[in-house]
């Protein structure tokens, strides 16, 4: 090719690149940026009593007036899509709160009007109710069951008190002598947008005849046994519970086990009972459980003696557990039964494993010699579980021990019940020893160790409930080296025989305490 | 410098001015075309929705005698201020059983359904009537009828992918509409008329189209579980006659 056709088809080229739009900046001048002062990270208010009011400052580098507006929207969404709201337009903010009790976030928007450069600040905005914050005490008269609230308004020291509270809000007290107490943060329902089912902070209640859930911001019933399952109406009977796991609501009944699989579009309601195998084997599920938000559950069978889980929150069977290769009982088929089980210790493993690490114990009955009982080591690898077993003597306390909990990752101690008397036990060397002992006519009703972290009501307990007479008395105990102190922290009193307890706060979610007993 | 040299520099530079021409909006200016479509409301969705429908009596009384089905057509092109026919004719397929004219479906030239087959004024759709006939041999099989549009002096056929439908219908239990592949991979498995007679004799529904595409997804697991269940229980009690579909295969639910 000639040298003149070269240049001409180069020529060519540059043509046709040649139009391209200049996007180049050419302004040297400093960027603007608006610094927002005194708004704080966190606010918390009651809904339907106080006005969040915050009054901030705000300047730019750059010349121009600047114009406020409050935008407000709601965290832990699911199942719907949420709008911010412009709450104001004003510099300073005087907003009525009405809002639901959970977390929300105040958003600060500044704008300078000539420029119109826009630079905003975030704070979250805890809402409560007089509902949302205390120990919640599930009880009854032997007959029907009902919730007591103790009220924690400044921090962990009960202050006020709210009886009879769930009929009080309900008109009607719950069928059944009281059993257990839990919570849910994922828990669906549509009583906050009647045309869409989200996540609605809801209690638990379970007795021996009826199971419901019900709405933490009022305290009224959202379901319970009548339309709490998808296949209709259902007898509640037998071993009942509910509890979280990873993933999925799940409750017991009559010792099966139903789950809602949190993570898909759910109307709050049970689905069928999970099978325990592909053959539908029969099965009764002992009422304790293993449990926590991050990991599935470990349950006992305590017909077929079988250790047993359900895989992710989902699907129609349970899995049996894997026997690890140095177990000195086996996961299946093992001929015990619970008479509890407790978690632990629940840690994440990184790299390499990214799993959790369930620990927990069992106290384990023979069913053909029942004076043979072990108290063993469970450590739940994925779906193998490693169990390690250590007899339990007669003459032991924890041989006739009826109530247990374990120091859930602190001391390496189990406390249990025996004859009305707290022991420890200590899960190292086996040494056991006296805590607490009761007044002359009083009941232990339940025992159980809670933690809490949030700063101002943090806690650590060894909580014992007993019942005198009509009325029960819950002693809340801080610890030395595993040991009680000489003294109760508190004691809440109230009417009625107390099983259950539970302690409610805005930041509480399903990660908040392992679900067990 | 040489002349051809001049000539291509002109020519580059005449192409330089006219290569900025506004772009022009392409007029339609092809005669009236008709094509079968989706409904309108899932027009947006999947412009191959409902290529292919199945309708059966089994639910009806014995007092219904004939059903009607709807397909949906549509046209490309201006609409216009007459209403405008449009024609349809039964194709034979293959292989497979044929619905015979004026046994199981009325003829589309049929007097009684020769005008229903028409776009209304200022309309670039219609809703097509394939009216069904409850035959007595229905309850023993199936049959099929193939549609397709034929040109006539309104509307040229549209898209050849477009211009056929098949609607399956019978008297007995069949596979509804919405009871597709991905809801048999992942919620009720391979159909079968044995096992569709089940689902409707454990959990006491109806499972017709209407039942199947409004179930919420957590009641299609809830009745995936019971209908698993049910299956296996079904089998404990039968050991020597499970449950089988009627080819033969194991009737089974994904777990």
């Amino acid at each position: 090719m000639k040298k003149i056709n070269i240049y001409l088809l180069l020529l060519g080229f540059l043509l046709v690149l040649s139009c391209s739009k200049d996007k180049s900046n050419y302004d040297y001048s400093e960027k603007e940026h608006i610094d927002i002062e005194g708004i704080e990270s966190k606010y918390t208010v009651i809904s339907l009593k106080d006005t969040l009011k915050i009054s901030p400052s705000a300047k730019s580098n750059k010349e121009g007036e600047l114009e406020y507006r409050w935008g407000f929207y709601e965290t832990n969404v699911q199942g719907r899509s949420e709008p911010l709201d412009t709450i104001s337009r004003n510099q300073n903010l005087s907003y009525y709160i009405t809002e639901d009790a959970k977390d929300w976030v105040v958003v600060c928007i500044v704008k300078n009007k000539k420029t119109g450069y826009t630079q905003y600040k975030n704070a979250t905005v805890t809402v409560s109710t007089q509902f949302t914050r205390g120990w919640y005490v599930l009880k009854d008269d032997g007959n029907n069951s009902d919730l007591d609230l103790h009220l924690t308004p400044q921090n962990n020291v009960v202050n006020g008190k709210i009886e009879n509270v769930y009929s009080t809000a309900n008109n009607q007290k719950i069928a059944g002598k009281a059993n257990f107490i839990s919570f849910s943060s994922s828990y669906k329902s549509n009583v906050l947008n009647p045309s869409s089912y989200s996540n609605t902070r809801a209690l638990f209640l379970v007795t021996e005849k009826d199971i419901q859930a019900i709405n933490v911001n009022n305290l009224k019933k959202i379901r319970d046994k009548q339309n709490l399952f998808l296949g209709g109406p259902q007898t509640i009977s037998g071993t009942t519970g509910a509890f979280v796991g990873s993933s999925a609501n799940y409750i017991l009944n009559n010792g099966q086990l139903y789950n809602i699989y949190a993570m898909s579009a759910n109307t709050g309601q049970f689905g069928n009972k999970a099978m325990i195998d592909g053959k539908n084997s029969a099965y009764e599920l002992s009422k304790f459980m293993i449990s926590g938000a991050s990991n599935d559950p470990i349950l006992f069978d305590n017909l077929g003696g079988n250790f047993v889980t359900l895989a992710n929150g989902s699907g129609s069977s349970m899995t049996i557990f894997s026997n690890d290769a140095t177990n000195d009982f086996s996961t299946t088929n093992n001929n015990q039964k619970a008479l509890f089980l407790g978690m632990k210790s629940n840690i994440y493993l990184p790299a390499p494993d990214y799993y959790y690490k369930t620990v927990g114990y069992a106290i384990l009955q023979d069913k053909t010699d029942p004076s043979l009982k072990s108290l063993c080591t469970l450590e739940k690898n994925k779906f193998v579980l490693k169990i390690k077993k250590d007899s339990i003597g007669p003459s032991s306390k924890l041989y006739e021990a009826s109530l247990h909990t374990l120091l859930f990752e602190d001391e390496n101690l189990l406390y249990f019940v025996n004859n009305n008397q707290v022991y420890s036990r200590n899960l190292s060397n086996g040494f056991e020893q006296l805590q607490f002992s009761t007044a002359g006519g009083e009941q232990v009703t339940f025992i159980k160790h809670l933690k809490y972290s949030e700063s101002g009501y943090a806690f650590n307990f060894v909580v014992i409930g007993t019942k005198i007479g009509s009325n029960y008395k819950i002693k809340m105990f801080t610890k030395n080296s595993g040991n009680l102190d000489s003294n109760p922290v508190q004691t809440l009193e109230g009417t009625g025989i107390a099983r259950s307890l539970i302690y409610i706060a805005p930041s509480v979610s399903d990660y908040t305490y392992p679900w067990s007993y | 410098m040489k002349p051809y040299f001049i000539l291509i520099i002109v020519g580059i530079a005449c192409i330089s001015f006219i290569s900025c021409k506004k772009d022009q909006y392409y007029i339609f200016d092809d005669i009236p075309r008709v094509q079968f479509g989706p409904p309108i409301s899932t027009l947006k969705l999947n412009e191959y929705t409902d290529s292919l429908k199945s309708e059966t009596f089994f639910y009806e009384s014995q007092d219904t005698k004939q059903d009607t089905v709807y397909f949906d057509i549509y046209t490309v092109g201006e609409t216009s201020k007459k209403d405008r026919k449009y024609q349809l004719q039964q194709v034979q397929l293959q292989g497979i059983e044929n619905a015979v004219p004026g046994k199981h479906f009325i003829p589309f030239d049929d007097p009684a359904v020769a005008d229903l087959y028409v776009i209304k004024s200022d309309s670039v759709h219609a809703r097509v009537p394939i009216v069904i006939l409850r035959d007595g041999e229905l309850k023993s099989k199936t049959v099929n009828l193939g549609i397709s549009i034929v040109a006539n002096a309104n509307f040229a056929i549209g898209e050849p992918t477009k211009s056929w439908r098949k609607l399956q219908f019978t008297d007995r239990l069949s596979q509804p509409n919405a009871w597709t592949a991905s809801y048999s991979t992942y919620y009720f498995g391979a159909y079968s008329v044995r096992k569709h007679e089940f689902m409707i004799e454990v959990t006491a529904q109806r499972w017709d189209q209407n039942f199947i595409a409004t179930l919420p997804l957590d009641q299609m697991n809830y009745y995936k579980s019971v209908l698993g269940m049910a299956v296996i229980d079904y089998n404990k009690q039968h050991p020597d006659a499970p449950l089988r579909a009627e080819n033969g295969d194991l009737i089974t639910f994904p777990n």
